[in-house]
């Protein structure tokens, strides 16, 4: 049997091995499955109200998608640019580039492993069936959005290994690379320029570019979009020739790396180690270093302002300003804010962006300073009480949240016209979401004692999230029965900010000590 | 300074500290020696509040989880983990001021001097290498001028320069009254200044050897090995 065949098997075996015998892994799997299941059917049976309840026209989801796809193609281009992709990993470097084994067939292993990563990265487009279906997708578009972006990832990972392989040793080639990437979207920009100053109204000149050819011709973006809308209008050859654009130009890098450079390891050396190092600073806390190391930052103002546990706020300060020019806004803040923008202008209403936005700020709750504290031990060594830490160390998040929640609801609810007390109520909904949602996550904390795999405690606080919500969301029908119009619009929604508030409040007071009382947190890379 | 009464601690089923007891007194320096997955570091982070415990851990008299056990005490983890967005100087400012020291900034010049550290307070976390990392690690835990110290394989990672500062610091602490805790795999690191030694084998100390007590001509690299390898003691 070739080594690599027994690899890929072996693998496979202890890793279904592996989750057979660790409860809280297989759990997680169940649900996941369950979940995935439950969704499918659901959407199945909910056909009909689904395709009644389409608010946005299905070419504003190509656009989406065009604009995800080109998200991942720049970070690829730009990993390139520096390292290359992860497509191997360190024990791959240390014991199969070592060995008698043909570089291409271990290329091809390594392509493999890709697939099976990418479909792993991708699985969150699943759990967008609500989302998806404001553009009227059913699961089928569902999983043709899944496939795409698979395919997307794959394509882009060769693609960021050939640029680093071609450019690594020149910076003119690293130019020409940009210069080229740039060219690609040359036609699309002129055309939405022209299209601008023809028609001044900048809805239908996004409107016209999302449905012209030349955001179609694309490379990988454009092919990508252009083929899961094809496929989900009905015409199947022409999303199979989008498809198997990007399948050939994958095809093709692959062919091209295994003919003309069979020497590659070098190439991914980089990226292996560095992947390796991030990982390993991760698991000791220092997560940050890694990410930001290529970075230049400009330093002008230095200096930490507060006094005692007031200093970690002071820290975070100083921190945001020197990362981002805005402060405390991030660029996943700024997506979020432009984001809900632009879907308030094509649904018209605010409410149904306070139904979006939470799922998305129960991923983005963890980017905030005061939880990536938790992973060191200055944090629970500083000689003040647990409590005031933690107030101090979440200041960042929450004037971070509140900045954006004011930015999104106030632009979002001057477009819908909306009546300043709603946009006030979803402000206050929101940031208050946001308290809870911290809350829940120092419970969680004091009691597990932190010691739960990363994907165990994911699952937790995903189920507790929904199961403190419940009694609110249940008060907030209560209240929507005899109260209607837009006072009764404002009514539930501060029914609903005072259940926030008196959870999160409870929350923050279960969590007593916490900091005290509990193992540091870990990334448990292998657990 | 340190005492450790009966400690425990357990990683879901696996016991990686098992009934541990141990005393570190002022100007002594106790040394944690044992195989990789021994407990050393279980311990250390057990001392300094890092992780959940069964038993009973103090600092100069005060629980360890006390804000007053916290201020005497100084940890320098394994791993450096510094902030990638504040200098070397704010390390240490942020440190002062979440301590609430008053005129530290003498101090901090002596340390980052002694490292050799003052030409590069300017520069941020994320643009220094693992050893000057290691290095503003120590002069963090120092800064607050604590009476006990721990440290978890302080000299990985230190060019020749940094591994002599820190056995020349070690060894002024001590004179100064300082109890210390070390974790090393390498013996003879700490030759010149341990008062006691801990052999830690599957999570429990195997043998306690104190300076002066040691059996006549065997080291106490013989003893280790014949704990740990299980030759004939």
């Amino acid at each position: 049997m070739s080594p690599l065949v027994y690899l890929v098997r072996k693998g496979l075996k202890n890793t279904a091995l592996d989750i057979l015998r660790n409860p809280g892994k297989l759990a997680l799997w169940l649900i996941m499955t369950a979940a995935v299941l439950l969704i499918a059917v659901t959407s199945i049976f909910t056909r009909s109200e689904r395709a009644r309840d389409a608010i946005i026209p299905l070419f504003w989801f190509t656009g989406v998608l065009f604009l995800f796809i080109t998200l991942l193609a720049t970070v690829s281009v730009l990993k390139g640019l520096s390292g290359g992709n992860t497509m191997f990993e360190m024990n791959d470097v240390n014991l199969l580039f070592n060995s008698p084994i043909n570089p291409r067939k271990i290329l091809l292993y390594g392509v493999v492993k890709m697939a099976a990563a990418a479909f792993f990265a991708g699985f969150f487009i699943l759990f967008q069936t609500t989302s998806l279906g404001y553009f009227g997708l059913d699961y089928s578009g569902v999983l043709l959005t899944f496939a795409g972006t698979i395919l997307s990832l794959m394509t882009l990972t060769v693609a960021s290994l050939v640029i680093y392989s071609e450019t690594h040793s020149s910076p003119r080639r690293k130019l020409a690379v940009k210069l080229m990437a740039s060219a690609l979207f040359m036609p699309l920009t002129a055309s939405a320029v022209i299209q601008y100053f023809t028609t001044k109204n900048l809805l239908m000149t996004m409107e016209t570019v999302i449905q012209s050819p030349f955001l179609r011709f694309v490379p990988v973006a454009g092919w990508t979009a252009g083929g899961v809308t094809a496929f989900i209008s009905g015409h199947i050859a022409e999303g199979f020739c989008w498809f198997g654009a990007d399948a050939l130009l994958m095809c093709g890098m692959t062919v091209y790396i295994l003919l003309s450079n069979p020497d590659y390891y070098e190439n991914v050396l980089v990226a292996a180690e560095t992947a390796y190092e991030k990982n390993r600073a991760a698991a000791a806390g220092n997560f940050n270093s890694v990410a930001a190391a290529k970075k230049r930052v400009r330093i002008t103002k230095t200096g930490i302002p507060g006094l005692g546990a007031s200093a970690i706020f002071g820290k975070h300060t100083r921190e945001s300003f020197r990362e981002n020019r805005l402060g405390f806004l991030t660029l996943p803040s700024v997506l979020t804010v432009a984001g809900a923008i632009i879907f308030a202008a094509l649904s018209g209403d605010i409410l149904t962006l306070l139904f979006v936005l939470p799922w998305i700020q129960i991923v983005l709750i963890g980017t905030g300073r005061g939880l990536k504290d938790l992973y060191s031990h200055y944090i629970y060594m500083i000689p003040e009480s647990s409590f005031k830490k933690i107030i101090w160390s979440n200041m960042e998040i929450m004037a971070r949240t509140l900045i954006e929640n004011v930015l999104m609801f106030v632009i979002a609810g001057l477009i819908a016209r909306a009546d300043i007390l709603s946009v006030a109520v979803c402000v206050v909904v929101y940031t208050l979401f946001s308290y809870l949602l911290l809350s829940v996550n120092y419970v969680i904390m004091r009691f597990t004692g932190a010691d739960v795999s990363s994907g165990a405690l994911l699952l937790i606080y995903y189920l507790a999230v929904i199961l403190v919500m419940i009694p609110g969301i249940a008060a907030t029908a209560a209240v929507s029965l005899f109260a209607g119009g837009a006072a009764g619009f404002v009514l539930e929604l501060t029914v609903l900010a005072a259940w926030e508030l008196l959870a999160g409040t409870a929350g923050f007071a279960l969590s007593k000590g916490v900091l005290h009382d509990c193992d540091m947190a870990m990334i448990k890379i292998n657990k | 300074m340190i005492d450790v009464q009966n400690v425990s601690k357990r990683y879901g089923k696996f016991l990686a500290a098992d009934n541990i007891s141990l005393t570190v007194n002022p100007g002594e320096l106790t040394v944690l020696l044992g195989p990789n997955g021994a407990g050393k570091s279980t311990l250390i982070k057990s001392i300094c509040g890092l992780l959940r415990y069964q038993g009973s851990i103090t600092v100069g008299g005060f629980d360890n989880r006390a804000a007053e056990a916290k201020r005497l005490l100084g940890y320098v983890p394994e791993m450096p983990v510094l902030y990638p967005m504040l200098t070397v100087c704010e390390h240490l400012e942020f440190i002062a001021k979440a301590y609430r020291l008053r005129d530290w900034e003498p101090l901090a010049e002596e340390l980052l001097r002694r490292f050799e550290m003052w030409d590069k307070t300017a520069k941020l976390g994320k643009e220094l290498s693992k050893g000057m990392q290691q290095k503003v690690s120590v002069c963090c835990a120092l800064l607050p001028k604590p009476k006990a110290v721990v440290l978890d394989e302080p000299l990985v990672g230190l060019d020749p320069h940094g591994i002599r500062e820190i056995k020349t610091l070690i060894a002024d602490l001590k004179q100064s009254g300082c109890a210390l805790l070390i974790s090393t795999h390498m013996i003879e690191s700490m030759e010149d200044n341990w008062d006691a030694t801990y052999i830690l084998k599957d999570g429990q100390a195997a043998a306690v050897c104190r300076r002066g007590e040691l059996p006549e001509g065997r080291t106490l690299e013989d003893i280790y090995f014949a704990i740990t390898e299980g030759e004939a003691q």
